[in-house]
Parts: structure tokens; sequence; C-alpha cells
């Protein structure tokens, strides 16, 4: 049994301490607390299970999201159910659970450069804060997903390549279009508010 | 390097995605380019602000001690405790997952190279339920002969593993000529039993003949990972990747029996031979 004690001990330092994470990943996989905190679970189940193929020099949260996506797609294959395609513009907000999927895995590529003329990150954090989760939601689940493992996860884009299951490049042309998408979105709304400074103008 | 090609490539810069001889580079062309500066500083604030502002829900107050449940559930699975009775009542609800290894040896003069089996059911152990096997070491005997009877070799499975099925794994080629049984010692030191059914495998159209065998296993303790899993439930042949001395296909035999065929490069074995031509 000393196996399985120093595998359980050696996981729950390793791999625990992620949970949040995994659960935050589930969320935006499957859109309903539900079904997240079922997929946290059989993550951890599974992760435990193969916990010796587990690299002790890689990135733990990246291997543990990799396995919760792996079991996601293999729950819509049980369930033979498909990512719904959902018109982007009723979408109030990605995070709400109940919210619909976004449709669609292309964005326009953003035209021209513009800038803010807001020099006090505090100001623009404030101003852009509640918005920014409502352009995230618009954005087609894999582009958001690439935004959010490499901004809020930290990850590199190889590691966010492993865990959605796509080339490094994929990768890289998701972050850039999904940015310059965010950004020509905060460009409508800062010029809404007036605080726009901008070469297209 | 101009500025449109910069601008193309300011995320990498704005990720550290760069090497540093890059980095150097394109921070230099940033110092003297305050366009393309004031455009790397907006993304390096939008790369804030996600991070600031993207909301994190937290997990359900009570989700981790019920994920330390679930985890430790598996660690008390009944096929790993010694219990033969609630052993056996898995196994039999479970007729559907049964793994079936078909180890092959590339000797053509001894049947089955003791040393390849061993390899190959240690490997796939080893990748499966991350063991180290140990099986009676009776290799070396002889395994030709008459065909056993299907009836003989299902009712040893049914001793064995306690799984009823409808009939033998499909094989290419040959019959069973021996059916003996076997065993590995799971991680916490009892044995997990199974049967070991030999055969020869005729190759028409290679003109080769090897001795293979096939072991069956009650597949849950074997804690199968999600690559070889998905594979099964596919039923279709497939390459499993990051192997690198070996090919392993699975693929649904019958309706009831999954095959694992693992072959290994007879080259990368110490002391083995490749399969001879007749």
């Amino acid at each position: 049994m000393w196996i399985w004690k120093n595998r359980s001990s050696h996981f729950e330092d390793s791999a625990m301490p992620h949970l949040e994470a995994v659960y935050r990943f589930s969320l935006y996989l499957c859109g309903n607390e539900a079904d997240a905190e079922d997929l946290t679970q059989e993550c951890f189940h599974l992760a435990f299970r193969n916990f010796h193929q587990f690299r002790r020099d890689s990135n733990c949260r990246a291997w543990l999201f990799r396995i919760a996506r792996n079991a996601h797609i293999d729950r819509l294959r049980r369930s033979s159910r498909q990512p719904r395609s959902v018109d982007t513009r009723n979408i109030s907000s990605r995070l709400d659970p109940h919210a619909p999927e976004p449709s669609g895995d292309r964005l326009e590529d953003p035209e021209g450069w513009w800038t803010l003329s807001i020099d006090d990150e505090e100001v623009f954090y404030d101003m852009f804060g509640d918005e920014v989760n409502g352009i995230l939601a618009e954005l087609p689940k894999e582009f958001r997903l690439s935004v959010v493992l490499c901004d809020v996860e930290g990850f590199t884009y190889q590691e966010i390549g492993e865990v959605l299951g796509c080339p490094v490049g994929t990768v890289r042309s998701r972050i850039a279009r999904a940015r310059g998408h965010m950004r020509k979105r905060l460009f409508d709304y800062a010029k809404r508010l007036g605080y726009v400074r901008s070469d297209r103008d | 390097m101009d500025c449109c090609q910069i601008r193309q490539q300011l995320n990498e810069l704005v990720d550290l995605e760069l090497d540093e001889d890059e980095r150097q580079e394109w921070l230099d062309h940033l110092a003297g380019c305050s366009e393309c500066a004031m455009i790397y500083d907006e993304l390096m604030r939008m790369k804030k602000l996600v991070h600031a502002k993207a909301r994190r829900p937290a997990a359900p107050a009570g989700l981790a001690n019920l994920t330390r449940q679930r985890v430790a559930r598996s660690v008390s699975s009944p096929l790993y405790r010694r219990k033969p009775v609630a052993a056996a009542a898995v196994a039999a609800l479970s007729v559907t997952t049964i793994a079936v290894f078909l180890a092959l040896s590339t000797s053509t003069t001894s049947l089955a190279h003791p040393h390849m089996v061993r390899c190959c059911l240690d490997e796939f152990l080893r990748v499966t339920a991350g063991v180290t096997p140990s099986i009676p070491d009776d290799t070396g005997a002889t395994r030709s002969g008459a065909p056993i009877a299907t009836d003989v070799a299902l009712e040893s499975i049914r001793t064995r593993t306690g799984v009823v099925l409808d009939t033998l794994p499909e094989i290419d080629g040959g019959t069973f000529h021996r059916s003996e049984p076997c065993s590995f010692d799971s991680v916490d030191g009892d044995p997990v039993r199974g049967v070991r059914l030999d055969y020869r495998v005729v190759d028409h159209e290679r003109k080769l003949e090897y001795p293979a065998c096939i072991f069956v296993f009650p597949l849950e303790c074997l804690e199968c990972p999600d690559s070889v899993r998905t594979m099964m439930k596919n039923g279709k042949v497939c390459h499993c990747a990051g192997k690198t001395d070996k090919t392993i296909y699975c693929f649904r035999s019958t309706q009831h029996v999954y095959n694992l065929v693992t072959t290994l490069d007879s080259s990368s074995i110490e002391g083995s031979r490749r399969p001879r031509l007749r």
C-alpha cells in the first residue's frame, strides 16, 4: 500500500491546489455549475489514476486542464451532443453559467491601429473592467479559452496548445486575433465614452 | 525589421514567447518608435486587464472534499483489496470490459521468447496501471500442440477472472493451443488473476509464422489510461502515439471483447530475433 500512500501524498501536494482553477476551466467548458463540478471530480479521478504519467518537471495545472478537456470531449461524444450554435448577440456574459454557447469559430482581423487616450492604468481598469468579461464572452470558445489560459492562467503558447490539442501556431494566431477583436471592441466602447485617439478617425 | 512586421508579432513580445535576442531586438525597436511602443503598451494593458478583471468563479464549498472522496474510492477499489467475492462480483458485472493483451513474439524457433512476452506485459501494465507485474516464469514451456476447445478456454477465463464470455477473442490466424493461468501483482501486493491463451500467427501474405499469446484480465484492475480507453470505446484500429519502440493497436474484436495488441520491435529487445521467412 505504500505506493498508493506515496502517490496520494504527491497528488495532494501537486494536483489538489489547482482544484479551483480546474473548476473554473470546467465551467468555461461546460457552461453550467453542475456539469463543471462533475467534470472537476472526474478530472481529478482520472488524474490520480494516471498520476504516474505526470512529469514532475511539467506544469501540473496544464496537465489537469488537458485531462479535463479530454474528459469533456469524451462526455460530448458519449452523449452524442455537439456544442450548440447560438447567436452571440444575445450573450451577456460568458461566465454566466446559464449563458448559451457563442457561435462561430472565426474572427475577423482587426482593421488598422488605434490608441486609447487613457494614461492612468487605474482608470483604464475601472473603465473596462466589466466590459472585458462581456467582450470575452463574445469570442468563439477556442479563442476565448486561448486568451484566458494565456492571460489568466499564465500558460505558455506551448502549454495552451497541449491543453487545447492544437499546434502552437494556431494558439498564436487565435490569441492575436482574439486580442485584435477585443481591442476593436474596447475601442468602440471607449469611443462612445469619448476616450479615443485613433488613426482611423 | 519594419513596424508592420513588429506589430504583427507584438503579442509574442507581450506574452514572453520570444527568446532573449529577439526580445531585445524588438525592445530596441520600441525604444525608437513611439507608435509601436504605444500599441505594445496597450496590448500589455489589455493582457493585464484580462488578468485582473476576468471573472474567477469560486468552486462550490465542499467540492474539494467530494473530489478527494472520489479519488479515495479509486484507491479502495474492490479489485485492489483482498476481497475475492467483491472482486468477482465487480468483474462479473463488467463483462463488457475485458482487456485482452496480445503479445507477439518474433522468434520462430522457440515458440515464445520469454523475455519478449514478459516485456509486452510489463509495458502494458506500466502504461496502464503503473505497476510492475509478476508473471509466473513458465514462458519457456512448449506451446505447440492440438487446439484447445473453445469451451475449455472460456471456462478457464470464467474460473480465473469471474467474467463470462460468449466467445473467444478473435485472433489473426490459427487457433489457441494452450490455456494457462497467469497473474500479476496489483499495487497492494494482491495477485490479479488472468488467463494466457497461446497460439501461432500464420501470416500467409508475408510468409511468416510466429508464436503469440493473449492475456485476459478484468479491465478494471488495470486502470486503462484515457488514450487506451478512448481507442477501446471507439472500437477502431489506431496508433497509440508516444510509444517509441512499439506500436499499440486497439480494436474491438467481438461485441464484448477488446483487444490490445502490442507488437514489439524486436530490434529493441536484447537477445530477440526478427521473424524468419519460411
